[in-house]
């Protein structure tokens, strides 16, 4: 016999392992991380529509890909598990050294005391801008960087729960967290594609464990995200554009009005300011003026602005004539709750002291501007003019002829509805002078026969600014500041008086004590007004909206007294904004209209309930869902018991995880036998029936076939005895928090 | 192939035995457990795997220090059933032929006459197995695995059933060869006696002053039934889920990260053997993984061979490799369906 071996020996010795070998992570663990990235990239694309352009995406994600390179090389280097993390912790604050600071930084990327100090103003900033400005914001460096520390970290996360936590299902909560940010900012914009796609890519995530038993609850999970999904939006009311008419102002990203639009929208008023006064007189305090109009929208005139031009020191008003009689007056204002950086300020003003930042006036409007500082808390002083022009001054303006056509506040688009020219020419167009004509528009709409309503023009669907929505202003008769600021301003240059549209605050409520009378000025009091235009007097502010403000003293008395500022500065985009929003929702709040044009629109959506609602509808999916899923995989496995299919496997696993339910451990390695073993001496007074269970199973799984099975009775009375077992608190978690669900879930590293 | 020679006029009596019914089963099997533990006392689990190996035709490696009753163990036993039994006390000097026999020229009838050694016996107790030289050992466990003995170009089968009891001293002692993983792979299970406790020490000291217990030890039962019993735990059925646990718990043990050699084929087959043998001690005729789950240490551990790392200061490792064992079979899932594990 020949003992002579032909096989090489390696091949003869199967079960002998080498020496240690390195543990390889499992192959699945880059493509685990590399979906966990894209759900991590896609939930946070879901934020544009928070934001303008795409820039801030590539930024925030090459800043992600960065930390999760860094991850990956250090776990080469190394098998500690916790390294990784703050190796990149490291990269990315080199990175961010490098892009955002990189004049503070030793060698460019080494950050430096000064650069902690640049990236806490960065991120000052960015937490102002976000205050400030209104959807979709501008992406400035501030907001940037707030984004990337945001998506870097949930990337780490991602990262930690894929690689150390072995919990990929754990992703779900950097998807959420990035995905909630636009429902919580504005849910009515939230984008369902975006919630789709992530919501796949999270299933993708799961669906790599590869466990046969998880495909029901895989499938179940994913109908009902990508169900939730589509159905959001549904719940939510129709919010999607934000422009609206008045919105050219809206672009500068700044805009004070918008935002004041949205705490109106609240129903509940909000203080925006107070003041107090050595004038008798309410006083108005303007935030901008629009001038540009074009045929669609009102918007302001924008220069830079130049840092001379500092509000210690307004110039003169343009057009008021030296023989104008005026007094100085001040106002001490203190701003409440509103943003943006347009300061509110009575017409005209000669002087602001107090201010904190750079304040810059608008040589357009007069009005102020700040280009870095924000202008809640602020307090100042305010010098303004009260002017006081004869019925006589006012009265030699005469309506400018074709020459003085082409100036910003004469411009009227070229096609112009006929039942606006006709209205104007009808009402005033035998009138001599400017200040008859415009005399007689105000009547025209304060008569009685115009009404003011801010759910009309949403109701009629003729909201904003438009010449087409003037003209079906004009025939309701219905509408609110937005709309009569507008038809005002605009039949005024058809009837040759230059104006604008002023965007601010009507008076207030008075509240007098000890001699001195303070204003309380909300966010209900936002307006918009005209402002028109005379030879030797300035701008003249008109009050067309019935009900509203305060009329000015010019009316009575005609040419006296001009309370209505002359000249603002130009820029009060803003307000007009805020008209743009929600213009399918119901307007909750009718006094405010504020801003004209769009703002009105805006601040009338109510979206709450609906928010409420459908915010309370996903709370309710979520809670159920637990439940309802493991009540499908119970139903399942009870069917297979009846069926005999695999009831030994189908009966024992229902009864685990109806442990695992109800707090136990119930390990897949533990036998039959010890389970219900250790089932008895807790349940002691049940013993037969889960011996009687377990013996089925036994004889089901182990026997020659033939022999018993269990039955779904036997199984449901042991089920009831283990929910007995345990006090109601649990049984409650137990039914809503299945704690199997989750262990479904975890990641089995051997695939 | 010449002369396959029947040297014991019974050896067949399992081939063609009945199985018993399974009370039958249970009054032989604990009479003679409780035969033994008349001579042993205290040793319950150490009677009931010798018991079950006895059964399950397997072969019984004892492992201890000297003078805890490794040699009483096995003689009991092979007193307790009816049948042919032979003591070969190993030492150094020891030679293979010793032990299977030697041929020897007949004057009378001038050819070579076979003269059978110790190891034609039924039981076959060998003492202090690891006191002889590796190929003394070899010759007894090359006769265990095959059930022959070639001697001389002639085969000579051994009786059946055939069950070799060895006893071996903890490698430390003085004066032992290890027994090598290829040998320790064919015995079905190693098990330690232990020392007694206080109170069972006791009554053996009592016991032992009429005399030894072992001389007043009757049979209980006979080779006749001994063959039946065999043939009922043969007939014990095995699941294709139990299999599927078996054969996840030895692959398991392959590719642990503290064993440097895992559990053979072999091994598989022997655990679910042992495993059929309890399950009929047990009174069922088909196999639990509680079964298997309780053989696992006595069956597997002394096949496998730790890494370095893993065995600690004791180079045989014996509690290192129970505790692997044990480890291993915790965290393997029981497959409670036909389709294998989950």
């Amino acid at each position: 016999m020949s003992v002579i071996t032909t096989r090489k020996p390696q091949l003869a010795q199967p079960a002998v392992r080498g020496r240690r070998e390195r543990r390889i992570p499992p192959p699945t663990h880059w493509r685990r991380l590399l979906l966990a990235l894209a759900g991590v990239l896609a939930a946070y694309a879901s934020l544009h529509v928070l934001l303008q352009d795409v820039a801030w995406w590539f930024v925030g994600a090459g800043f992600a890909v960065l930390a999760l390179v860094a991850t990956t090389v250090t776990r080469l280097l190394t098998r500690r598990t916790w390294v990784p993390f703050p190796a990149a912790v490291v990269v990315t604050t080199l990175a961010v050294t490098a892009t955002f600071a990189p004049d503070t930084a030793a060698f460019v990327f080494f950050p430096t005391f000064e650069t902690g100090d640049r990236v806490n103003e960065i991120l000052t900033s960015g937490w102002e801008s976000i205050a400030d400005q209104r959807i979709p914001a501008v992406a400035d460096p501030g907001i940037v960087l707030l984004l990337v520390i945001t998506v870097v970290a949930c990337t780490l996360f991602a990262d930690a729960v894929v690689t150390v936590a072995k919990s990929p299902a754990l992703v779900a909560v950097p998807l959420l967290t990035l995905l909630s940010i636009p429902v919580a900012v504005r849910a009515e914009v939230a984008d369902a594609l975006w919630f789709v796609i992530t919501a796949v890519v999270y299933l993708a995530i799961l669906r790599l464990d590869r466990r046969r038993t998880s495909r029901p609850v895989l499938a179940l999970v994913g109908a009902a995200s990508i169900l939730g999904g589509l159905l959001t939006p549904g719940f939510l009311p129709g919010v999607q554009e934000d422009t609206g008419p008045l919105g050219g102002g809206v672009q500068t990203g700044i805009n004070p009005l918008i935002n004041l639009g949205e705490d109106l929208r609240r129903g509940d008023p909000v203080i925006a300011l107070s003041y107090q006064t050595t004038t008798d007189e309410p006083v108005y305090l303007r935030l901008g003026t629009l001038e540009q109009f074009n045929g669609r929208t009102w918007s302001p005139t924008l220069v830079p602005q130049d840092p001379e031009q500092t509000v210690a020191q307004f110039p003169q008003p343009p057009g008021l004539g030296y023989e104008v009689v005026r007094s100085e007056l001040t106002a001490d204002v203190s701003i409440g709750d509103i943003g943006g950086r347009w300061l509110p300020l009575p017409y005209p003003s000669v002087s602001v002291e107090g201010v904190t930042g750079g304040w810059y006036w608008e040589p357009e409007g007069l009005s102020a501007r700040s280009p870095d500082t924000a202008v809640r808390g602020q307090q100042y002083t305010v010098t303004f003019l009260d002017v006081q022009p004869t019925l006589e001054q006012v009265g030699e303006a005469l309506p400018f002829s074709a020459q003085d056509a082409g100036m910003p506040t004469t411009i009227l688009p070229a096609r112009i509805p006929d039942v606006i020219a006709e209205t104007a020419q009808q009402i005033a167009g035998d009138l001599p002078t400017s200040y008859e004509r415009a005399m007689a528009l105000q009547d025209f709409f304060t008569s009685g026969e115009f009404e003011y309503s801010t759910n009309a023009p949403v109701a009629g669907n003729y909201d904003g600014t438009g010449l087409e929505v003037i003209a079906r202003f004009l025939a309701e008769k219905s509408g609110y500041c937005v709309h009569y600021a507008s038809a005002m301003a605009v039949m005024a240059r058809i009837l040759g008086i230059p104006s604008r549209v002023a965007v601010g605050f009507q008076p207030g409520e008075p509240l007098s004590a000890q001699g001195i009378t303070n204003y309380t000025v909300t966010s209900h009091d936002l307006h918009a007004w005209p402002e028109l235009y005379f030879d030797g007097v300035g701008w003249l502010r008109f009050e067309p909206t019935p009900g509203r403000g305060e009329l000015p003293d010019y009316n009575y008395v005609p040419p006296v007294d001009d309370p209505a500022t002359p000249e603002d500065e130009g820029a009060a985009p803003t307000p007009a904004a805020t008209s743009t929003a929600g213009p399918g929702a119901e307007r909750p709040d009718e006094s405010d209209l504020g801003v004209p044009g769009a703002g009105g629109a805006a601040t009338s959506a109510n979206p709450t309930p609906f928010v409420l609602l459908g915010v309370g509808v996903l709370i309710a999916i979520a809670l159920v869902a637990p439940a309802a899923i493991r009540t499908v995989i119970r139903l399942r496995r009870e069917r297979s018991v009846r069926l005999g299919r695999d009831p030994a496997e189908a009966a024992w696993a229902e009864l685990r995880d109806t442990a695992r339910d109800h707090g136990w451990a119930a390990p897949d390695s533990e036998t039959p036998r010890d389970f219900a073993d250790r089932l008895a001496v807790v349940l002691s007074g049940e013993r037969e029936r889960i011996d009687g269970l377990r013996g089925d199973v036994e004889e089901s799984a182990f026997a020659p076939p033939g022999r018993g099975a269990p039955t779904v009775d036997e199984l449901r009375a042991v089920r009831r005895a283990i929910a007995r077992s345990v006090d109601p608190r649990d049984r409650i978690r137990a039914i809503v928090l299945p704690a199997s669900l989750l262990a479904r879930f975890r990641w089995d590293p051997e695939g | 192939m010449n002369g396959e020679t029947d040297l014991t006029s019974d050896s067949d009596v399992t081939a063609r035995a009945e199985p018993m019914p399974s009370a039958e089963f249970l009054l032989d099997s604990r009479a003679v457990m409780a035969a033994v533990e008349t001579v042993i006392d205290g040793k319950r689990e150490a009677v009931e795997i010798a018991t079950t190996v006895l059964l399950a035709e397997g072969h019984l490696l004892l492992e201890d220090v000297p003078g805890v009753g490794k040699t009483m163990l096995a003689k009991a036993l092979a007193r307790a059933v009816d049948c042919s039994v032979s003591r070969i006390q190993f030492t150094p000097d020891l030679l293979p032929a010793d032990i299977t026999g030697v041929s020897i020229y007949n004057q009378a009838e001038r050819r070579f006459e076979f003269k059978p050694g110790p190891v034609f016996a039924n039981i076959v107790i060998g003492d202090e197995i690891n006191r002889a030289s590796p190929k003394t050992q070899s010759a007894l466990l090359e006769s265990m695995e095959e059930g022959q003995v070639s001697v001389d170009g002639a085969t000579y089968g051994l009786p059946v059933p055939f069950t070799v009891i060895a006893t071996q001293n903890p490698i430390e002692m003085e004066g032992t060869y290890a027994l090598p993983e290829a040998q320790r792979d064919r015995f079905m299970a190693r098990i330690s006696m232990g020392y007694p406790d206080a109170a069972n020490e006791a009554a053996m000291l009592r016991n032992r002053e009429g005399g030894s217990p072992l001389d007043v030890l009757k049979p209980v039962v006979t080779l006749e039934r001994l063959g039946r019993m065999i043939a009922t735990v043969r007939s014990v059925f095995v699941s294709p889920a139990v299999e599927h646990y078996a054969v996840a718990i030895a692959a398991a043990t392959r590719v642990d990260r503290d064993l440097r050699l895992g559990a053979s084929p072999r091994a598989t087959l022997q655990l679910v053997r042992a495993a059929k043998a309890r399950a009929a001690l047990d009174g069922r005729d088909f196999v639990l993984p509680d079964d298997i789950d309780a053989l696992a240490v006595p069956v597997l551990a002394h096949r496998l061979v730790t890494t370095r790392a893993a065995a600690g200061s004791n180079p045989l490792g014996v509690e290192a490799l129970a505790e692997i064992t044990a480890r291993i079979v915790a965290a393997t899932p029981v497959p409670l369906g036909a389709s294998g594990p989950a």
